[in-house]
Protein backbone atom coordinates (compact mmCIF):
# COMPACT_ATOMS: atom_id res chain seq x y z
CA UNK A 1 0.00 0.00 0.00
CA UNK A 2 1.48 3.06 -1.12
CA UNK A 3 1.86 6.21 1.65
CA UNK A 4 -0.51 8.94 1.98
CA UNK A 5 -0.39 10.98 -1.62
CA UNK A 6 0.82 14.05 -0.10
CA UNK A 7 3.77 12.77 -0.47
CA UNK A 8 3.39 12.41 -3.60
CA UNK A 9 1.78 15.55 -3.91
CA UNK A 10 4.72 17.11 -2.23
CA UNK A 11 4.24 20.63 -1.97
CA UNK A 12 7.47 20.98 -5.03
CA UNK A 13 5.61 18.91 -6.94
CA UNK A 14 1.99 21.46 -6.81
CA UNK A 15 4.52 24.78 -6.55
CA UNK A 16 5.51 23.56 -9.97
CA UNK A 17 2.13 21.98 -11.06
CA UNK A 18 1.01 25.85 -10.31
CA UNK A 19 3.53 27.81 -11.56
CA UNK A 20 5.01 25.49 -14.26
CA UNK A 21 9.21 26.94 -14.97
CA UNK A 22 10.40 27.26 -19.13
CA UNK A 23 6.37 26.15 -20.04
CA UNK A 24 5.36 27.96 -23.27
CA UNK A 25 7.00 27.57 -26.76
CA UNK A 26 10.73 27.98 -27.63
CA UNK A 27 10.94 29.76 -30.91
CA UNK A 28 14.60 29.39 -31.69
CA UNK A 29 13.99 25.67 -30.66
CA UNK A 30 16.76 23.42 -32.71
CA UNK A 31 14.58 20.36 -31.57
CA UNK A 32 11.23 19.66 -30.87
CA UNK A 33 9.81 16.01 -29.62
CA UNK A 34 6.45 14.72 -28.82
CA UNK A 35 5.13 12.21 -26.17
CA UNK A 36 2.09 10.71 -25.41
CA UNK A 37 0.16 8.59 -22.72
CA UNK A 38 -1.84 6.14 -24.32
CA UNK A 39 -2.99 5.59 -20.57
CA UNK A 40 -4.88 9.22 -20.13
CA UNK A 41 -4.54 10.67 -23.77
CA UNK A 42 -2.13 13.20 -22.41
CA UNK A 43 0.45 15.18 -24.81
CA UNK A 44 3.91 16.72 -24.24
CA UNK A 45 5.70 19.15 -26.46
CA UNK A 46 9.69 20.16 -25.51
CA UNK A 47 11.48 22.37 -27.64
CA UNK A 48 15.28 22.30 -27.27
CA UNK A 49 17.76 24.57 -28.44
CA UNK A 50 21.36 23.00 -28.82
CA UNK A 51 24.37 24.55 -29.08
CA UNK A 52 27.78 22.92 -29.31
CA UNK A 53 25.80 19.90 -27.79
CA UNK A 54 24.97 21.79 -24.92
CA UNK A 55 21.45 22.52 -24.21
CA UNK A 56 21.21 26.30 -24.13
CA UNK A 57 17.25 26.75 -23.63
CA UNK A 58 14.63 24.20 -23.25
CA UNK A 59 10.81 24.74 -22.69
CA UNK A 60 7.81 22.96 -23.05
CA UNK A 61 3.95 22.75 -23.43
CA UNK A 62 0.79 20.31 -23.55
CA UNK A 63 -1.76 19.32 -21.49
CA UNK A 64 -0.77 16.69 -18.68
CA UNK A 65 -1.34 16.20 -14.98
CA UNK A 66 0.15 17.18 -12.05
CA UNK A 67 2.73 15.13 -11.95
CA UNK A 68 3.73 14.98 -15.49
CA UNK A 69 3.97 18.93 -15.71
CA UNK A 70 6.13 18.95 -12.33
CA UNK A 71 8.45 16.66 -14.07
CA UNK A 72 8.49 18.23 -17.46
CA UNK A 73 9.34 21.55 -15.29
CA UNK A 74 11.83 20.07 -13.18
CA UNK A 75 13.53 18.63 -16.28
CA UNK A 76 13.88 21.58 -18.21
CA UNK A 77 15.66 23.44 -14.79
CA UNK A 78 17.94 20.21 -14.74
CA UNK A 79 19.35 20.60 -18.44
CA UNK A 80 19.41 23.68 -19.36
CA UNK A 81 23.24 24.45 -19.37
CA UNK A 82 23.89 20.86 -19.96
CA UNK A 83 25.38 17.93 -22.12
CA UNK A 84 22.47 16.47 -24.45
CA UNK A 85 22.94 13.38 -23.57
CA UNK A 86 22.23 13.91 -19.80
CA UNK A 87 18.70 13.37 -20.60
CA UNK A 88 19.34 9.64 -20.82
CA UNK A 89 21.26 9.38 -17.63
CA UNK A 90 18.70 11.03 -16.04
CA UNK A 91 15.58 9.15 -17.43
CA UNK A 92 17.65 6.19 -16.22
CA UNK A 93 18.22 7.64 -13.12
CA UNK A 94 14.65 8.48 -12.58
CA UNK A 95 13.68 4.31 -13.49
CA UNK A 96 16.36 3.27 -10.95
CA UNK A 97 14.61 5.33 -8.36
CA UNK A 98 11.39 3.34 -9.08
CA UNK A 99 12.75 0.39 -8.53
CA UNK A 100 15.28 0.98 -4.98
CA UNK A 101 13.82 4.22 -3.75
CA UNK A 102 15.86 7.56 -3.80
CA UNK A 103 19.39 7.55 -3.97
CA UNK A 104 21.25 10.63 -2.06
CA UNK A 105 21.33 13.32 -4.57
CA UNK A 106 18.86 12.97 -6.48
CA UNK A 107 17.03 15.83 -8.05
CA UNK A 108 14.03 14.28 -9.25
CA UNK A 109 13.60 12.90 -5.39
CA UNK A 110 9.94 14.72 -5.32
CA UNK A 111 9.06 11.96 -7.41
CA UNK A 112 10.23 9.09 -5.39
CA UNK A 113 6.58 7.74 -4.04
CA UNK A 114 5.68 7.12 -7.53
CA UNK A 115 7.64 3.87 -7.09
CA UNK A 116 4.64 3.15 -4.66
CA UNK A 117 2.48 4.14 -7.83
CA UNK A 118 3.09 1.89 -10.88
CA UNK A 119 0.31 3.23 -12.87
CA UNK A 120 1.38 6.73 -12.15
CA UNK A 121 4.99 6.34 -13.28
CA UNK A 122 5.08 6.36 -17.20
CA UNK A 123 3.29 10.04 -15.83
CA UNK A 124 6.75 11.18 -15.04
CA UNK A 125 9.09 9.54 -17.73
CA UNK A 126 6.74 11.41 -20.35
CA UNK A 127 8.86 14.60 -20.33
CA UNK A 128 11.97 12.59 -20.65
CA UNK A 129 10.69 10.77 -23.49
CA UNK A 130 9.26 13.87 -25.32
CA UNK A 131 12.85 15.26 -24.86
CA UNK A 132 14.76 12.32 -26.35
CA UNK A 133 12.37 12.54 -29.10
CA UNK A 134 13.10 15.93 -29.65
CA UNK A 135 17.11 14.75 -29.84
CA UNK A 136 15.90 11.93 -33.11
CA UNK A 137 14.40 15.41 -34.90
CA UNK A 138 16.16 18.80 -35.76
CA UNK A 139 13.94 21.95 -36.71
CA UNK B 1 -40.59 -5.85 -1.10
CA UNK B 2 -37.60 -6.18 -3.34
CA UNK B 3 -33.99 -7.86 -1.36
CA UNK B 4 -32.51 -4.16 -1.88
CA UNK B 5 -34.54 -2.53 0.55
CA UNK B 6 -31.89 -4.64 3.04
CA UNK B 7 -28.86 -2.89 1.26
CA UNK B 8 -26.71 -4.05 4.02
CA UNK B 9 -27.50 -7.55 3.54
CA UNK B 10 -26.81 -7.38 -0.34
CA UNK B 11 -23.54 -5.37 0.55
CA UNK B 12 -22.70 -8.23 3.12
CA UNK B 13 -22.95 -10.66 0.12
CA UNK B 14 -19.80 -8.84 -1.78
CA UNK B 15 -16.83 -9.40 0.40
CA UNK B 16 -14.91 -7.04 -1.14
CA UNK B 17 -16.93 -4.14 -0.48
CA UNK B 18 -16.54 -4.68 3.03
CA UNK B 19 -12.51 -3.73 2.34
CA UNK B 20 -10.70 -0.63 3.90
CA UNK B 21 -8.59 1.28 1.57
CA UNK B 22 -5.46 3.56 3.11
CA UNK B 23 -7.91 2.96 5.82
CA UNK B 24 -10.65 4.45 4.69
CA UNK B 25 -13.90 2.36 3.61
CA UNK B 26 -13.76 0.88 -0.08
CA UNK B 27 -16.22 3.13 -1.75
CA UNK B 28 -15.95 1.19 -4.93
CA UNK B 29 -17.30 3.46 -8.10
CA UNK B 30 -15.48 1.90 -10.76
CA UNK B 31 -18.35 -0.65 -11.81
CA UNK B 32 -18.41 0.03 -15.37
CA UNK B 33 -14.59 -1.16 -15.73
CA UNK B 34 -15.61 -4.35 -13.56
CA UNK B 35 -18.25 -5.24 -11.12
CA UNK B 36 -18.08 -7.05 -7.46
CA UNK B 37 -18.56 -10.50 -7.06
CA UNK B 38 -20.83 -11.55 -4.72
CA UNK B 39 -20.21 -14.62 -2.52
CA UNK B 40 -22.36 -17.17 -4.48
CA UNK B 41 -20.05 -16.46 -7.30
CA UNK B 42 -16.75 -17.31 -5.80
CA UNK B 43 -18.48 -20.27 -3.78
CA UNK B 44 -19.46 -21.31 -7.36
CA UNK B 45 -15.82 -21.53 -8.89
CA UNK B 46 -14.49 -22.81 -5.82
CA UNK B 47 -16.56 -25.55 -5.64
CA UNK B 48 -16.18 -26.08 -9.09
CA UNK B 49 -11.78 -26.16 -8.45
CA UNK B 50 -12.66 -28.16 -5.17
CA UNK B 51 -15.34 -31.07 -6.34
CA UNK B 52 -16.37 -31.25 -10.29
CA UNK B 53 -12.99 -30.30 -11.86
CA UNK B 54 -12.74 -32.10 -15.36
CA UNK B 55 -13.01 -31.32 -19.18
CA UNK B 56 -15.86 -30.40 -20.35
CA UNK B 57 -17.54 -32.20 -23.45
CA UNK B 58 -15.05 -35.12 -24.02
CA UNK B 59 -14.66 -36.96 -20.70
CA UNK B 60 -18.00 -39.68 -20.18
CA UNK B 61 -16.45 -40.04 -16.59
CA UNK B 62 -18.97 -38.61 -13.88
CA UNK B 63 -16.50 -35.97 -12.85
CA UNK B 64 -16.51 -34.55 -17.13
CA UNK B 65 -20.39 -35.37 -16.52
CA UNK B 66 -20.73 -32.87 -13.88
CA UNK B 67 -18.46 -30.13 -15.33
CA UNK B 68 -20.24 -30.32 -18.72
CA UNK B 69 -23.34 -29.97 -17.20
CA UNK B 70 -22.48 -26.88 -14.93
CA UNK B 71 -21.11 -25.34 -18.21
CA UNK B 72 -23.78 -26.02 -20.38
CA UNK B 73 -26.02 -25.03 -17.18
CA UNK B 74 -24.70 -21.06 -17.60
CA UNK B 75 -25.38 -21.07 -21.24
CA UNK B 76 -29.23 -21.91 -20.81
CA UNK B 77 -29.20 -19.30 -17.52
CA UNK B 78 -27.41 -16.45 -19.66
CA UNK B 79 -29.87 -17.42 -22.71
CA UNK B 80 -33.09 -17.23 -20.74
CA UNK B 81 -31.25 -13.57 -18.69
CA UNK B 82 -30.89 -12.23 -22.08
CA UNK B 83 -33.87 -13.51 -24.13
CA UNK B 84 -32.05 -15.27 -26.81
CA UNK B 85 -34.36 -17.56 -29.39
CA UNK B 86 -32.25 -20.21 -28.34
CA UNK B 87 -29.36 -21.51 -26.21
CA UNK B 88 -27.88 -22.58 -29.86
CA UNK B 89 -27.62 -18.53 -30.04
CA UNK B 90 -25.71 -18.21 -27.15
CA UNK B 91 -21.69 -18.38 -27.96
CA UNK B 92 -19.45 -18.31 -25.13
CA UNK B 93 -16.41 -16.01 -25.64
CA UNK B 94 -13.70 -14.05 -23.62
CA UNK B 95 -15.66 -10.97 -23.53
CA UNK B 96 -16.97 -8.12 -25.68
CA UNK B 97 -14.30 -8.12 -27.29
CA UNK B 98 -13.87 -11.65 -28.69
CA UNK B 99 -17.41 -11.50 -29.19
CA UNK B 100 -17.23 -8.88 -31.55
CA UNK B 101 -13.75 -9.63 -33.31
CA UNK B 102 -16.02 -13.43 -33.95
CA UNK B 103 -18.52 -11.05 -35.86
CA UNK B 104 -15.60 -8.91 -37.54
CA UNK B 105 -13.90 -12.07 -39.03
CA UNK B 106 -16.18 -14.94 -39.08
CA UNK B 107 -19.23 -12.63 -40.65
CA UNK B 108 -18.69 -9.61 -42.35
CA UNK B 109 -15.00 -9.72 -43.50
CA UNK B 110 -15.68 -12.82 -46.12
CA UNK B 111 -18.67 -10.28 -47.51
CA UNK B 112 -17.09 -7.08 -47.57
CA UNK B 113 -15.96 -5.46 -50.79
CA UNK B 114 -13.97 -2.36 -51.42
CA UNK B 115 -16.29 0.80 -51.11
CA UNK B 116 -17.84 -1.21 -48.23
CA UNK B 117 -19.46 0.40 -45.27
CA UNK B 118 -19.51 -0.43 -41.09
CA UNK B 119 -21.70 2.19 -39.60
CA UNK B 120 -20.61 3.28 -35.77
CA UNK B 121 -21.70 5.21 -33.21
CA UNK B 122 -19.12 8.30 -32.16
CA UNK B 123 -19.36 6.70 -28.90
CA UNK B 124 -18.37 3.87 -29.30
CA UNK B 125 -15.52 1.52 -26.81
CA UNK B 126 -12.67 0.39 -29.04
CA UNK B 127 -13.87 -2.51 -29.53
CA UNK B 128 -16.56 -2.12 -31.20
CA UNK B 129 -14.35 0.21 -33.85
CA UNK B 130 -11.22 -1.42 -33.70
CA UNK B 131 -12.18 -5.11 -35.11
CA UNK B 132 -14.31 -3.11 -38.18
CA UNK B 133 -10.94 -1.21 -38.66
CA UNK B 134 -8.98 -3.98 -38.90
CA UNK B 135 -10.85 -5.99 -41.75
CA UNK B 136 -12.11 -2.87 -43.18
CA UNK B 137 -8.25 -2.25 -43.57
CA UNK B 138 -7.93 -5.71 -45.39
CA UNK B 139 -10.81 -5.29 -47.81
CA UNK B 140 -11.11 -1.61 -48.62
CA UNK B 141 -14.18 -0.79 -46.98
CA UNK B 142 -14.48 1.32 -44.41
CA UNK B 143 -15.60 2.42 -40.83
CA UNK B 144 -18.44 5.56 -40.91
CA UNK B 145 -18.63 7.63 -37.78
CA UNK B 146 -22.24 8.41 -36.70
CA UNK B 147 -23.19 11.89 -35.06
CA UNK B 148 -23.35 12.36 -31.58
CA UNK B 149 -24.84 15.60 -30.11
CA UNK B 150 -23.35 17.68 -27.80
CA UNK B 151 -25.33 16.17 -24.86
CA UNK B 152 -23.41 12.94 -25.67
CA UNK B 153 -26.73 11.53 -27.47
CA UNK B 154 -27.29 9.50 -30.41
CA UNK B 155 -27.76 11.59 -33.40
CA UNK B 156 -31.00 8.61 -34.38
CA UNK B 157 -31.85 10.66 -37.46
CA UNK B 158 -28.20 11.28 -38.65
CA UNK B 159 -27.37 7.75 -38.29
CA UNK B 160 -29.90 6.39 -39.79
CA UNK B 161 -29.17 8.75 -42.72
CA UNK B 162 -25.88 7.21 -43.65
CA UNK B 163 -27.52 3.79 -43.83
CA UNK B 164 -26.99 2.80 -47.14
CA UNK B 165 -26.34 0.37 -49.92
CA UNK B 166 -23.09 0.31 -49.51
CA UNK B 167 -24.13 -0.42 -45.20
CA UNK B 168 -22.74 -3.97 -44.59
CA UNK B 169 -23.26 -3.72 -40.73
CA UNK B 170 -24.42 -1.06 -38.03
CA UNK B 171 -22.41 -1.32 -33.97
CA UNK B 172 -24.18 0.58 -31.33
CA UNK B 173 -23.18 0.43 -28.27
CA UNK B 174 -26.55 0.00 -26.09
CA UNK B 175 -25.13 2.09 -23.17
CA UNK B 176 -22.24 4.15 -23.64
CA UNK B 177 -19.09 3.19 -21.25
CA UNK B 178 -18.08 6.89 -21.14
CA UNK B 179 -20.95 9.04 -20.82
CA UNK B 180 -24.09 6.98 -19.63
CA UNK B 181 -26.24 7.43 -22.15
CA UNK B 182 -28.53 4.68 -22.76
CA UNK B 183 -29.14 4.23 -26.97
CA UNK B 184 -32.51 4.27 -28.74
CA UNK B 185 -30.94 0.59 -30.15
CA UNK B 186 -34.11 -0.86 -31.04
CA UNK B 187 -35.37 2.32 -33.36
CA UNK B 188 -31.77 2.00 -35.35
CA UNK B 189 -32.18 -2.13 -35.45
CA UNK B 190 -35.17 -1.51 -36.61
CA UNK B 191 -34.31 1.19 -39.40
CA UNK B 192 -31.05 -1.20 -40.30
CA UNK B 193 -33.93 -4.25 -40.52
CA UNK B 194 -36.15 -2.48 -42.91
CA UNK B 195 -33.02 -2.01 -44.89
CA UNK B 196 -31.96 -5.68 -44.43
CA UNK B 197 -28.53 -4.55 -43.07
CA UNK B 198 -27.49 -6.19 -39.71
CA UNK B 199 -26.93 -4.74 -36.52
CA UNK B 200 -24.38 -5.50 -33.59
CA UNK B 201 -25.81 -4.22 -30.36
CA UNK B 202 -23.02 -4.28 -27.86
CA UNK B 203 -24.35 -4.68 -24.57
CA UNK B 204 -21.59 -4.99 -21.64
CA UNK B 205 -23.09 -1.40 -20.14
CA UNK B 206 -26.59 -2.22 -20.22
CA UNK B 207 -26.91 -6.43 -19.17
CA UNK B 208 -25.49 -5.20 -15.64
CA UNK B 209 -28.47 -2.92 -15.09
CA UNK B 210 -31.61 -3.54 -16.94
CA UNK B 211 -33.54 -6.25 -18.14
CA UNK B 212 -32.13 -7.26 -21.90
CA UNK B 213 -34.15 -8.72 -24.59
CA UNK B 214 -32.63 -9.79 -27.15
CA UNK B 215 -35.37 -11.26 -29.33
CA UNK B 216 -37.07 -8.14 -28.41
CA UNK B 217 -34.58 -5.69 -29.96
CA UNK B 218 -34.40 -7.89 -33.36
CA UNK B 219 -30.75 -7.08 -33.55
CA UNK B 220 -28.53 -9.94 -35.46
CA UNK B 221 -25.91 -9.75 -33.10
CA UNK B 222 -25.70 -8.67 -29.51
CA UNK B 223 -22.39 -8.77 -27.39
CA UNK B 224 -21.66 -8.63 -23.68
CA UNK B 225 -19.04 -9.96 -21.00
CA UNK B 226 -19.34 -11.71 -17.57
CA UNK B 227 -17.23 -9.55 -15.57
CA UNK B 228 -19.21 -6.22 -15.70
CA UNK B 229 -22.20 -8.94 -15.16
CA UNK B 230 -20.99 -9.86 -11.36
CA UNK B 231 -19.25 -13.01 -13.12
CA UNK B 232 -15.51 -13.85 -13.23
CA UNK B 233 -13.18 -12.20 -15.86
CA UNK B 234 -12.48 -13.99 -19.33
CA UNK B 235 -16.15 -14.57 -20.01
CA UNK B 236 -18.85 -13.02 -22.20
CA UNK B 237 -21.05 -13.80 -25.20
CA UNK B 238 -21.90 -13.44 -28.22
CA UNK B 239 -25.83 -13.63 -29.22
CA UNK B 240 -26.45 -14.64 -33.00
CA UNK B 241 -29.26 -15.31 -34.79
CA UNK B 242 -29.27 -19.05 -35.92
CA UNK B 243 -29.36 -18.61 -39.39
CA UNK B 244 -26.04 -16.44 -39.43
CA UNK B 245 -24.16 -18.92 -36.95
CA UNK B 246 -24.78 -21.66 -39.61
CA UNK B 247 -23.33 -19.80 -42.71
CA UNK B 248 -20.14 -18.41 -40.44
CA UNK B 249 -17.34 -20.32 -40.84
CA UNK B 250 -15.27 -20.94 -37.72
CA UNK B 251 -13.30 -18.22 -36.31
CA UNK B 252 -11.09 -20.25 -34.47
CA UNK B 253 -9.95 -24.09 -35.14
CA UNK B 254 -9.05 -26.91 -32.55
CA UNK B 255 -10.70 -29.01 -30.49
CA UNK B 256 -14.32 -28.99 -29.51
CA UNK B 257 -15.40 -27.67 -32.86
CA UNK B 258 -15.33 -29.99 -34.80
CA UNK B 259 -17.63 -33.09 -35.80
CA UNK B 260 -14.85 -35.31 -38.18
CA UNK B 261 -11.29 -34.48 -38.70
CA UNK B 262 -8.88 -35.86 -41.55
CA UNK B 263 -6.33 -34.59 -44.15
CA UNK B 264 -8.93 -34.49 -46.46
CA UNK B 265 -11.20 -32.25 -44.79
CA UNK B 266 -12.80 -31.39 -41.73
CA UNK B 267 -16.19 -30.78 -40.54
CA UNK B 268 -17.52 -28.44 -37.83
CA UNK B 269 -20.19 -29.16 -34.76
CA UNK B 270 -23.60 -27.20 -34.87
CA UNK B 271 -23.70 -23.87 -32.84
CA UNK B 272 -22.97 -23.20 -30.35
CA UNK B 273 -19.82 -25.51 -30.21
CA UNK B 274 -18.77 -24.74 -33.47
CA UNK B 275 -17.18 -21.00 -32.22
CA UNK B 276 -15.83 -22.56 -29.11
CA UNK B 277 -12.30 -23.95 -29.80
CA UNK B 278 -10.25 -25.42 -27.22
CA UNK B 279 -10.85 -25.67 -23.66
CA UNK B 280 -13.30 -23.58 -22.19
CA UNK B 281 -13.14 -21.14 -19.25
CA UNK B 282 -15.10 -23.52 -17.54
CA UNK B 283 -15.17 -22.20 -13.97
CA UNK B 284 -15.23 -18.66 -15.20
CA UNK B 285 -18.86 -20.10 -16.73
CA UNK B 286 -19.89 -21.52 -13.96
CA UNK B 287 -19.34 -18.75 -12.21
CA UNK B 288 -21.38 -16.93 -15.20
CA UNK B 289 -24.29 -19.01 -14.35
CA UNK B 290 -24.23 -18.55 -10.36
CA UNK B 291 -24.05 -14.88 -10.97
CA UNK B 292 -27.04 -14.72 -12.79
CA UNK B 293 -28.68 -17.19 -10.59
CA UNK B 294 -27.95 -14.41 -7.91
CA UNK B 295 -29.47 -11.23 -9.43
CA UNK B 296 -32.72 -13.85 -10.54
CA UNK B 297 -32.88 -13.51 -6.42
CA UNK B 298 -33.17 -9.68 -6.41
CA UNK B 299 -34.88 -9.11 -10.40
CA UNK B 300 -33.17 -7.05 -12.96
CA UNK B 301 -36.75 -4.74 -13.06
CA UNK B 302 -35.99 -4.19 -9.25
CA UNK B 303 -31.59 -3.49 -9.48
CA UNK B 304 -32.82 -1.20 -12.69
CA UNK B 305 -35.21 0.71 -9.67
CA UNK B 306 -32.49 1.32 -7.52
CA UNK B 307 -30.31 2.72 -10.10
CA UNK B 308 -32.49 5.05 -11.20
CA UNK B 309 -32.15 6.47 -7.31
CA UNK B 310 -28.89 6.19 -7.40
CA UNK B 311 -28.21 8.17 -10.73
CA UNK B 312 -30.67 10.78 -9.58
CA UNK B 313 -28.86 11.39 -6.14
CA UNK B 314 -25.93 11.65 -7.79
CA UNK B 315 -27.09 14.13 -10.43
CA UNK B 316 -27.99 16.13 -7.61
CA UNK B 317 -24.37 15.89 -5.09
CA UNK B 318 -22.39 16.25 -8.58
CA UNK B 319 -23.91 19.91 -9.20
CA UNK B 320 -22.61 20.89 -5.95
CA UNK B 321 -19.58 20.90 -6.70
CA UNK B 322 -17.67 23.61 -7.75
CA UNK B 323 -15.76 23.64 -10.85
CA UNK B 324 -17.45 20.68 -11.85
CA UNK B 325 -18.14 19.57 -15.69
CA UNK B 326 -20.31 16.61 -16.24
CA UNK B 327 -19.59 15.34 -19.84
CA UNK B 328 -22.72 14.02 -21.60
CA UNK B 329 -26.38 14.95 -20.10
CA UNK B 330 -28.33 12.50 -21.53
CA UNK B 331 -31.99 12.35 -20.95
CA UNK B 332 -31.50 8.42 -20.97
CA UNK B 333 -28.71 7.90 -18.78
CA UNK B 334 -27.72 5.38 -16.34
CA UNK B 335 -25.77 6.24 -13.33
CA UNK B 336 -22.32 6.23 -14.79
CA UNK B 337 -20.86 10.02 -14.75
CA UNK B 338 -17.98 11.16 -16.35
CA UNK B 339 -16.64 14.54 -15.50
CA UNK B 340 -13.63 17.31 -15.18
CA UNK B 341 -12.71 19.62 -12.80
CA UNK B 342 -11.60 22.97 -13.40
CA UNK B 343 -7.92 23.19 -12.57
CA UNK B 344 -7.44 19.16 -11.87
CA UNK B 345 -6.11 16.50 -14.46
CA UNK B 346 -8.25 13.74 -14.15
CA UNK B 347 -5.80 11.15 -13.01
CA UNK B 348 -4.43 13.42 -10.15
CA UNK B 349 -7.69 13.55 -9.05
CA UNK B 350 -8.14 9.41 -8.94
CA UNK B 351 -4.99 9.29 -7.38
CA UNK B 352 -6.28 11.43 -4.65
CA UNK B 353 -9.42 9.77 -4.51
CA UNK B 354 -8.13 6.72 -4.25
CA UNK B 355 -6.46 7.53 -1.20
CA UNK B 356 -9.95 8.62 0.13
CA UNK B 357 -11.22 5.07 -0.54
CA UNK B 358 -12.76 6.07 -3.52
CA UNK B 359 -12.22 3.65 -6.48
CA UNK B 360 -12.85 5.70 -10.06
CA UNK B 361 -11.51 5.47 -13.40
CA UNK B 362 -9.38 8.15 -14.64
CA UNK B 363 -8.66 8.76 -18.37
CA UNK B 364 -10.20 8.26 -21.87
CA UNK B 365 -11.95 5.12 -21.13
CA UNK B 366 -11.21 3.39 -24.12
CA UNK B 367 -13.61 5.55 -26.05
CA UNK B 368 -10.61 7.97 -27.80
CA UNK B 369 -13.02 9.35 -31.18
CA UNK B 370 -15.82 10.16 -27.62
CA UNK B 371 -13.24 12.18 -25.82
CA UNK B 372 -12.18 14.08 -29.14
CA UNK B 373 -15.13 14.80 -29.40
CA UNK B 374 -15.23 16.65 -26.58
CA UNK B 375 -11.92 18.33 -27.15
CA UNK B 376 -11.07 16.66 -23.24
CA UNK B 377 -7.60 14.08 -23.21
CA UNK B 378 -9.32 12.22 -20.38
CA UNK B 379 -11.81 12.62 -18.10
CA UNK B 380 -13.32 11.22 -14.50
CA UNK B 381 -15.67 8.19 -14.49
CA UNK B 382 -17.56 7.38 -11.35
CA UNK B 383 -20.19 4.10 -12.22
CA UNK B 384 -22.46 3.03 -9.68
CA UNK B 385 -24.47 -0.28 -9.36
CA UNK B 386 -27.15 -1.33 -6.87
CA UNK B 387 -25.22 -2.23 -3.93
CA UNK B 388 -23.69 1.68 -3.68
CA UNK B 389 -25.07 3.72 -1.06
CA UNK B 390 -26.51 7.09 -1.01
CA UNK B 391 -23.77 7.44 2.48
CA UNK B 392 -21.53 6.32 -0.33
CA UNK B 393 -22.34 9.47 -2.73
CA UNK B 394 -22.01 11.58 0.18
CA UNK B 395 -18.76 10.44 1.14
CA UNK B 396 -17.39 10.60 -2.42
CA UNK B 397 -18.48 14.54 -2.82
CA UNK B 398 -16.69 15.30 0.38
CA UNK B 399 -13.56 13.69 -0.64
CA UNK B 400 -13.90 15.13 -4.29
CA UNK B 401 -14.01 18.50 -2.62
CA UNK B 402 -10.59 17.61 -0.90
CA UNK B 403 -9.17 17.00 -3.60
CA UNK B 404 -9.88 19.75 -5.33
CA UNK B 405 -8.75 22.15 -2.18
CA UNK B 406 -5.37 20.09 -2.44
CA UNK B 407 -4.96 20.57 -6.41
CA UNK B 408 -5.66 24.06 -6.80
Amino acid sequence: MSAHPSTLYSETVLAHNRAPRNCGCLESATHHGVAENAMCGDHLELSLRVRDGVIDAVMFDGESCAITTACASMLTEALRGGDAARIAELREEMLAMFRSGPAARDEFAAFAELCHHPARQRCALLPFDAALAALQTRE
Amino acid sequence: MSRLDDIAAIRAEFPQLARRIHGKPLVYFDNANTAQKPRAVIDAVSEYFTTHNANVARAVHTLGEEATSLYEAARDKLARFVGARSREEVIFTRGTTESVNLVAYSFLRPMLQPGDEILVSRMEHHANIVPWQLVAAETGAKVVPAPITDTGELDVEGMIALMNARTRLVGLTHVSNALGTINPVKRIIDAANSRSIPTLIDGSQAAPHFKVDVAALGCDFYVLTGHKLFAPTGTGALIAKRAHLDAMPPFMGGGEMIRKVSFEGTTFSDPPHKFEAGTPNIAGFIGLGAAIDWLDTVGMDAIAAREVQLRDAMLVALSDVPGLRLIGAARERAAVFSFVVEGAHAHDIATLLDHEGVAVRSGHHCTHPTMQFFGLPATVRASLSFYNTEAEIAAFVVALANVRRMLA
